[in-house]
C-alpha cells in the first residue's frame, strides 16, 4: 500500500513544490523549537525552504555558510569592556538577536568551528551566555562523500556523530525524480515571488495548531509512542543501527509531534505512516554518510507498530526487545503462549542472524526442548535440514591440495575435535556441526572454524543453563 | 627430456616397480599439480583411528561415537495397506464402523488421526530421517504409523500438522528421530504381535 503524507500543499503555499513527503516533519520541528538539518543535492531547495520560512515566519534570521565561518562572523570583534569583561562589538551579520540561524554547508566547515556551532544548535547559548530570542538552529548539507559511495559531495564530509546527534531532525530533501510530472513542471515555471500574507498567516497558523495538539496529545498516545520507540531502537540495534539514549528520547519527541503536525495538516492522516517518517527523520546516520537498508527500516517499524499496540505484559515484547539472537530464542521457546506465526518469526529471525556453530546449537535447541512442534511448517522444515545433519553423524569425503585455504580448516577443525570429551554426548553434537559446515563450505578459514566451535559450545551451553 | 626442456636426474626415474616411462610420467605429474591429501570425516566413528602426525603434522583423536543423538523409530506401512483409501483404513481401524459418506469419512479418519497422533509419547516435532529397517518399531497399528506418516514432511514431523492420507501413501515409510531427553517416554520394542510385513 502507498504511503500517505498528510496536508500536501502547505509548503507549496511558501512557493516550494515538491515536499509533501517532508512538511509533516518540517512543521513539526518548526512546532517545537527542535534543531533541523536539511540533507540533499545541490538544487533541492534547502536553502531557499529555509529561507522561505523565515521569511513566512517573520523571523530576524542570520544565514551563514559554515565552509567560509569564521568564529567572528558569529560573535562579533571581542574587545575588553569598562569593568575588564570581554564584550562583543556586534556586527549586523553576527548571531546576537537572531530568531533563526541557518548553517549552510555544515558539512563543510572546519571541525573547531562544528565544535563552537555545539553549544548554539543544543543550547542556543554562544561562548556560555544565552542567545535570547533564538528560536530556530537550522542547518543544510550535501550528502556526504563516502568511500562506498561515488556519488558524494567532494568536500561534504560526513558529519561528526556528537554533532549530528544535536539534530532531533535530520531530513532528506526529495530529489528530482520522487516528484511528481505536475510537481517537476511548476518547478521548471517557478517564479521568485513574495510570500502572500495570507499564505504566511495559514503557515503560522499551522504551526500553531501542532503545538496545540501536542499538548492536547493524551497521555495513553504518548505512552504508545514510547514503546514503539523502545521496540524500534531494539530492533534497528539488531540490524546494526544503533541509536543513543539521547537519540530514543529524540525519536519519541518526534513521533509525538509528527502525528500532531500529520493531523493538523490532515485530520484523516494514517498513524503508522506518520510515524514511519518521523522515525526516517530521527536517523543521525544520513547526516555521517551512514546508507540506513530500507528494508531494515520498514521491517522495524512494522514489528515496532504492531507491538506498540501489545499489552505491557505481553511475551513478544519482551522477545523483540532483547538485543541478543539466543537471549530471543530463550524467551521465546520459554513463552509457551506465543501463537506459532509469531514463534516461528522469532526462529527464522534468530536462525538468520547467528553465526555459524551458534545456529546449530539453537537449533539443537528448539528439537531438544519440542519447541519445533510450535513451528509453521517452512520453518521446522528449514531447521528439521540442520538438526538432521547434527543429530546424524555426517559422512562425507573430500579430496584437497594441500596448498588450499580447505586444507588448513580442516587441519584446525581436527584440532577443535580432539579438543572435546568424547565420553559427552554434546561433544559428538558438536563434531558433527562442525562436520557440516565445513563440507557445506562455511567455514572459510582457520579462524572461522574456531569461531563456529566457540559459538557452539558458548550458545549450547547458555540455552541449557535455561 | 621434460617439457622444460631438461633432463630428469636419473635418481628420480629410479622407482623399483616402474618402468622407466611411468616413472617419467609421475614425476612430471608431481611436478605439475601440487600433492592432494583426501580429508573424510565418517561421523565420530571414523576419528576413532589414530592418524599421523603425518606430514601437515595434524593427528587425529579417537572417538567413541554415537550412530544417532536420539533414537530413531521405524513408522511403515504395511504392503497390504498400501491399496487402502480412506473408507478402507477406516474399516481396519474401527471393523463394523457404519458407512459414511467420503466427506465424513475423511473427517473422521482425520479426527482418529489426530487423537492418536496427541497419544503418541513423542516430542511436538521431530526430525524424520530415512527409514531403515534396522530401526525399532514401537507401535504396530495402522492408526499409529498413520499418524506419523500422513503429519511427515521430507524433514519433519509435526503432530499439529494437518494430516495428508496421500502424503502418507506416496512415503510409505520413515524414522523419527527422538531426542535423547524424550525417549524415557518411549515403550520398549516388541515384535509385532500380528506377525506383519512392514514396507521397506
Amino acid at each position: 500500500m502507498a504511503q500517505s503524507y498528510p496536508g500536501s500543499g502547505t509548503l507549496q503555499r511558501l512557493g516550494i513544490v515538491g515536499l509533501a513527503t517532508i512538511e509533516a516533519p518540517i512543521v513539526a520541528a518548526l512546532a517545537t523549537d527542535s534543531p533541523l538539518l536539511l540533507i540533499g543535492s545541490h538544487g533541492t531547495a534547502k536553502s531557499l525552504l529555509l529561507t522561505r520560512i523565515a521569511a513566512a515566519l517573520g523571523l530576524t534570521f542570520r544565514h551563514y555558510n559554515a565552509s567560509l565561518l569564521n568564529f567572528d562572523d558569529l560573535v562579533g570583534f571581542p574587545l575588553p569592556g569598562k569593568d575588564g569583561a570581554l564584550e562583543y562589538v556586534r556586527t549586523p551579520a553576527a548571531i546576537w538577536g537572531a530568531g533563526a540561524v541557518i548553517f549552510d554547508e555544515i558539512s563543510r566547515c572546519r571541525p573547531d568551528i562544528q565544535n563552537k556551532m555545539f553549544p548554539i544548535i543544543h543550547e542556543r547559548r554562544v561562548q556560555g551566555i544565552a542567545l535570547d530570542g533564538l528560536k530556530h538552529r537550522w542547518a543544510a548539507m550535501n550528502p556526504p562523500s563516502t568511500d562506498d559511495d561515488d556519488n558524494g559531495y567532494l568536500g561534504s564530509e560526513p558529519l561528526d556523530a556528537a554533532l549530528a546527534d544535536r539534530f532531533p531532525y535530520v531530513v532528506t530533501m526529495p530529489s528530482w525524480d520522487e516528484f511528481t510530472p505536475t510537481e517537476q513542471m511548476a518547478v521548471i515555471c517557478a517564479q521568485d515571488a513574495p510570500i502572500a500574507p495570507a499564505d504566511a498567516r495559514a503557515f503560522a497558523s499551522m504551526i500553531e495548531r501542532t503545538r496545540q495538539l501536542l499538548a492536547l496529545q493524551s497521555p495513553a498516545f504518548a505512552a504508545t509512542a514510547a514503546e514503539y520507540v523502545q521496540t524500534v531502537v531494539a530492533l534497528l540495534a539488531q540490524a546494526d543501527i544503533a541509536l543513543s539514549p539521547r537519540r530514543a528520547n529524540m525519536l519519541w519527541r518526534g513521533v509525538c509531534a509528527v502525528n500532531a503536525a500529520s493531523l493538523a495538516l490532515e485530520p484523516e492522516y494514517n498513524v503508522s505512516d506518520a510515524t514511519l517518517v518521523a522515525l526516517r527523520v530521527h536517523l543521525p546516520q544520513r547526516a555521517q554518510g551512514i546508507a540506513i537498508p530500507e528494508t531494515k527500516l520498514l521491517a522495524a517499524h512494522r514489528e515496532a507498530m504492531r507491538t506498540a499496540s501489545l499489552e505491557t505484559t505481553d511475551p513478544l515484547r519482551a522477545i523483540l526487545c532483547a538485543r541478543d539472537p539466543l537471549e530471543r530464542l530463550r524467551l521465546a521457546t520459554h513463552s509457551s503462549s506465543l501463537p506459532e506465526s509469531e514463534f516461528s518469526n522469532v526462529v527464522a529471525d534468530v536462525v538468520a542472524q547467528l553465526q555459524p556453530g551458534a545456529r546449530e546449537a539453537a537449533i539443537v535447541h528448539i528439537f531438544e526442548t519440542g519447541a519445533v512442534g510450535r513451528l509453521n511448517a517452512a520453518v521446522a522444515a528449514q531447521t528439521g535440514e540442520i538438526y538432521r545433519d547434527v543429530a546424524t553423524p555426517p559422512k562425507f569425503s573430500k579430496t584437497v591440495h594441500a596448498s588450499n585455504p580447505t586444507f588448513k580448516t580442516w587441519g584446525r577443525v581436527k584440532d577443535l575435535l580432539a579438543r572435546l570429551d568424547p565420553q559427552q554426548p554434546r561433544a559428538h553434537l558438536q563434531a558433527n556441526a562442525m562436520a557440516t559446515l565445513f563440507v557445506r563450505e562455511q567455514l572459510q578459514s582457520p579462524e572461522a572454524a574456531e569461531a563456529a566451535f566457540d559459538a557452539f559450545a558458548a550458545a549450547d551451553q547458555l540455552l541449557r543453563a535455561s | 627430456m621434460n617439457e622444460l626442456g631438461l633432463e630428469p636426474d636419473p635418481a628420480d626415474l629410479n622407482v623399483p616397480g616402474l618402468s622407466h616411462e611411468k616413472a617419467l610420467q609421475r614425476l612430471a605429474h608431481n611436478m605439475s599439480t601440487p600433492p592432494k591429501s583426501v580429508v573424510s570425516f565418517e561421523g565420530l566413528g571414523a576419528m576413532a583411528t589414530q592418524h599421523g602426525p603425518g606430514g601437515s603434522g595434524v593427528a587425529g583423536v579417537r572417538y567413541n561415537g554415537r550412530s544417532f543423538f536420539g533414537m530413531p523409530v521405524r513408522f511403515a506401512l504395511r504392503n497390504e495397506w498400501l491399496r487402502l483409501r480412506t473408507p478402507g483404513f477406516l474399516r481396519l481401524i474401527e471393523p463394523g464402523s457404519k458407512r459414511r459418506s467420503p466427506r465424513s469419512a475423511e473427517a473422521h479418519l482425520h479426527q482418529l488421526i489426530q487423537q492418536r497422533a496427541d497419544e503418541l509419547p513423542l516430542p511436538e516435532g521431530c526430525v524424520t530421517i530415512p527409514s531403515d529397517t534396522s530401526h525399532p518399531v514401537l507401535w504396530h497399528d495402522a492408526l499409529s504409523m498413520l499418524a506419523i506418516l500422513t503429519k511427515c514432511s521430507t524433514t519433519v514431523w509435526l503432530r499439529r500438522k494437518m494430516p495428508s492420507l496421500l502424503a502418507a501413501l506416496e512415503q510409505r515409510s520413515v524414522s523419527l528421530l527422538v531426542p535423547p531427553a524424550f525417549v524415557y517416554r518411549l515403550p520398549t520394542a516388541q515384535a509385532d504381535p500380528n506377525g506383519g510385513n512392514h514396507g521397506h
